[in-house]
């Protein structure tokens, strides 16, 4: 196994967030993953996202593109993961 | 750093999500990390049985001593294995697909010391995601870089 770090997290608040878009939830958490980190946006190679029924909940689907481009990463490979409560650490694993 | 990382479909009994060949003992195989090596555990407590099973299918606490030990408060802040110190998924309001990131995210606080409710000198960690009646899980392991 090659070696692998972490270098950057980023998080919102758990709680509610009356009027707030899914997609500003996790464009929120990422810009601050960015910072943390200290890498430039040319640097990030692929996105993986990992939600479970934004869909039905929201009405809202194809979220890792949506927000690549409001994070400013255009033009890299976008994917989003789903596996139910498991979508967040099955998005982890790939990245 | 990771350490170790892992993804399975998970076989289930009434008092079990996975059996000895599981991905919490094949990201403890990738990482050469023991289970009592392990200083900060965030596993996936749906549900409050959810984290006694867990925490012994990870093994970190004997099997049957899940209910127990968290009574004893060993698996508490200063215990012998600290599990969900931020709170985890219940108090975290059973996050469904945010629940895999938010645990790294708390783990990688622990790691760099800077965790509100820190375990002292923690220096390696796990995470542990259940999806759906026990469908998929995934296992990883975190090391402080030092």
């Amino acid at each position: 196994m090659r070696e692998v770090v972490i270098s950057g997290i980023g998080s919102t608040v758990f709680g509610r967030h009356a009027g707030v878009p899914i997609e500003a939830l996790a464009v929120r958490a990422a810009a601050a993953a960015l910072v943390d980190a200290g890498v430039d946006r040319e640097r990030i190679g692929a996105l993986y996202l990992g939600n479970f029924i934004s869909g039905p909940l929201n009405g809202k689907e194809v979220l890792a593109g949506i927000v690549a481009e409001q994070l400013g990463l255009p033009n890299i490979s976008c994917t989003k993961v789903e596996g139910a409560c498991a979508s967040g650490g099955i998005a982890f694993r790939h990245a | 750093m990771l350490d170790g990382n892992r993804q399975r479909h998970v076989r289930r009994s009434a008092c079990r999500w996975c059996r000895n060949d599981d991905p919490c003992a094949d990201a403890a195989g990738d990482s050469s990390v023991r289970p009592d090596e392990i200083d900060v555990v965030e596993l996936h407590d749906c549900f409050s049985i959810a984290e006694i099973i867990d925490s012994e299918d990870l093994g970190i606490v004997p099997r049957g001593m899940g209910a127990v030990w968290a009574a004893d408060g060993r698996t508490s802040v200063g215990g012998d294995v600290a599990i969900n110190p931020s709170g985890g998924s219940l108090a975290k309001g059973h996050p469904v697909g945010a629940t895999g990131l938010g645990q790294v995210y708390e783990i990688v606080q622990q790691l760099r010391g800077q965790h509100p409710n820190q375990v002292s000198n923690a220096r390696i960690g796990m995470t542990h995601n259940l999806g759906g009646t026990g469908v998929a899980c995934t296992v990883s392991i975190l090391r402080r870089c030092d």
